[in-house]
């Protein structure tokens, strides 16, 4: 770990991996609640054209990447909003040119190298400046606190747009805000992770918390969690086993969101925990709840159904199962 | 129809989609304290003139005006609460029913100040309102484990957690067992009987018959009756509204959900 800290690159991705680990995953739940999950792949397309006309132009290509971002991200939300057949072709049109003038204009800039293209497509460890990190980091800071601050409007809109708009809030400036804060993640992400594997960090932690949580604000912290273990920890292993930074912290979220998928299902506690109701209520002999014996125990019956001790909660007992997973509140997937 | 204070009135108004009217010339006043079952065919534009109350499809003409306000001035909107027809609550991520029913509290909390807010006053108010549709033991539940029929009740807690001055449902019984369907008539006779304004949208007439006040039929783009639930029965001796075109659609309508919904009618 030592060696790892001796080189100035790795301290500046080390840093750079822990902010957009946090940062990424906290945008991306709403983008996978409002089933935009691909999105943010698209403004990294599009990204692409600013970091050329940025090469091209001698100037700092992540502020050119983030304003051509930032107006792609404000034309998709309004084209959506628009709701008209053909959205989805115009959108692939931005997303295709944008990627393609990207590539052909590197081609024609001083610097543009395979390597370079390639760095700026996949990420590499050894891209992040000290004056990107200085950039990075007052961007990251600024889209995660507005992304927390506006968080319970940004999930209302994403729970129930209809119902938003009838309550009066504005959705399409929530969108629209969503948005830039996405084309911003994306930006600030593309030295590390690499403008094609950005979306992933944004959408396969959340996909793991999804497997283990059941609240929004505990999957939600639980996906920055893993956001930043995948991210920190993928930048150390393509250190040492000299892979590229961008493909080894995705399969890294990806080795973390199986992990995810295995202890939800290797953890029969926590599954039934989920299904009986939290009660601060001790059931016991004498509780005032009807006392049924089942098998080698005894059901409490609350509210018309059973409730089973079970370590620190109660499960559901139906009737005539025991330990039957799929009954009462069967869970709906 | 002197008497309680109008919380809301349509004067020819008209709403559709695109700037084609679905509904149009719709007269109608609503006073504090009424339930009104708003019902007729499918297609005859229900629910576009509803939503139309809620500012979800266009005003085409007309003039509508809730507490003295018109529509389109934002402050009406959180006044106004909105129970949608919907099946679930589920989206692809977890949320639990408390989770779902804090954003009815969104109203009082300005979004460009979200630091403003008095939490204890918000935990309290979606407490209250699942107590209201006997939920108050699943706050923290996940609400995709819930039943179609909790759901829903869910989506009435969210608009009463917005405390509002008139609440309009829309079929919020449609699909639903007859078990919660009786408790989803509980909570309406509740609210009722505290006073709520209620606007309700419904196939099922039957299952609200003891809260409902007054009953208002849309057929053909248009109000085709309104008065007492008495004069709608008398009117209507199982389907025969000869004299209004689309009224026999409407009973046929009916009979059929009443026919899902356990097959009391024939």
């Amino acid at each position: 770990m030592i060696e790892l800290l001796d080189y100035g690159f790795m301290r500046n991705a080390l840093v750079a991996s822990l902010l957009i680990g946090a940062c990424a995953p906290l945008v991306g739940i709403f983008l996978v609640q409002r089933r935009l999950s691909l999105i943010g792949d698209g403004i990294g397309h599009v990204a692409l054209a600013g970091v050329a006309v940025g090469l091209l132009t001698g100037t700092s290509p992540v502020w050119t990447a983030l304003l051509t971002a930032a107006a792609a991200a404000v034309v998709i939300e309004l084209t959506r909003a628009r709701g008209r057949t053909g959205g989805d072709v115009a959108l692939a049109l931005m997303f295709y040119g944008g990627i393609a003038a990207g590539v052909v204009l590197i081609g024609r800039s001083p610097q543009g190298t395979s390597a370079n293209l390639t760095s700026y497509l996949f990420g590499s460890i050894t891209a992040t400046t000290a004056d990107d990190l200085i950039a990075f980091t007052v961007l990251t800071v600024l889209v995660v606190a507005v992304t927390v601050a506006l968080r319970p409007w940004l999930f209302a809109v994403a729970q129930d747009e209809e119902y938003a708009r009838a309550s009066g809030l504005p959705v399409l400036g929530l969108n629209v805000a969503l948005s830039v804060l996405t084309a911003v993640t994306v930006v600030v992400s593309m030295r590390v992770v690499g403008l094609l594997l950005v979306s992933a960090l944004m959408i396969i932690p959340n996909a793991a918390a999804q497997q283990v949580s059941r609240s929004f604000a505990g999957a939600m912290q639980l996906a920055v969690l893993l956001g930043i273990i995948a991210s920190v920890g993928g930048v150390a292993t393509s250190f040492y086993a000299e892979t590229p930074s961008g493909g080894t912290i995705v399969l890294l979220a990806l080795a973390l969101y199986l992990v995810a998928q295995v202890g939800a299902r290797w953890r029969p506690a926590s599954r039934h925990g989920t299904r009986a109701e939290r009660h601060t209520h001790e059931h016991g002999p004498g509780c005032g709840h009807e006392a049924i014996p089942h098998g080698d125990h005894v059901d409490y019956l609350h509210d018309g159904h059973r409730h089973a001790p079970h370590d620190d909660h109660y499960d559901e007992h139906a009737e005539d199962h025991r330990h039957e997973p799929e009954h009462e509140r069967g869970r709906v997937r | 129809m002197s008497g309680p204070e109008i919380v809301l009135s349509l004067r020819g108004a008209g709403f559709g989609y695109d700037a084609e009217a679905i509904v149009a010339g719709i007269d109608l006043d609503i006073h504090r304290g009424e339930v009104v079952a708003v019902v007729g065919p499918n297609g005859a534009g229900k629910s576009t003139l509803v939503k139309g109350i809620l500012g979800l499809t266009e005003q085409l003409g007309g003039e509508v005006r809730a507490y003295g306000v018109a529509l389109d001035d934002p402050s009406i909107r959180g006044r106004i609460g909105y129970v949608p027809q919907r099946h679930t609550l589920a989206t692809s991520v977890r949320a639990t029913v408390a989770e779902i029913v804090a954003i009815g509290r969104l109203r009082f909390r300005p979004w460009w100040q979200p630091w403003r807010r008095d939490a204890a006053k918000d935990r309290q108010a979606v407490a209250r309102a699942l107590d209201l549709v006997d939920l108050g033991d699943r706050a923290g539940s996940d609400v995709s484990q819930l039943s179609g029929g909790q759901q829903r009740r869910v989506l009435i807690a969210r608009a009463l957690a917005s405390q509002p001055d008139l609440l309009v449902m829309d079929e919020p019984t449609a699909g639903v067992d007859q078990g919660n369907q009786a408790v989803l008539g509980q909570v309406l006779a509740r609210l009722a009987s505290a006073g709520s304004t209620l606007i309700i949208v419904t196939h099922e007439i039957d299952a609200l018959a003891d809260v409902v006040t007054r009953v208002v039929v849309v057929a053909d783009g248009g109000i085709a009756f309104d008065g007492t639930p008495q004069a709608y029965a008398a009117h209507d001796p199982h389907g025969g509204h000869a004299h209004h075109p689309g009224f026999g659609r409407a009973r046929s309508v009916t009979g059929l959900h009443d026919a899902t919904a356990g097959g009391h009618h024939d």
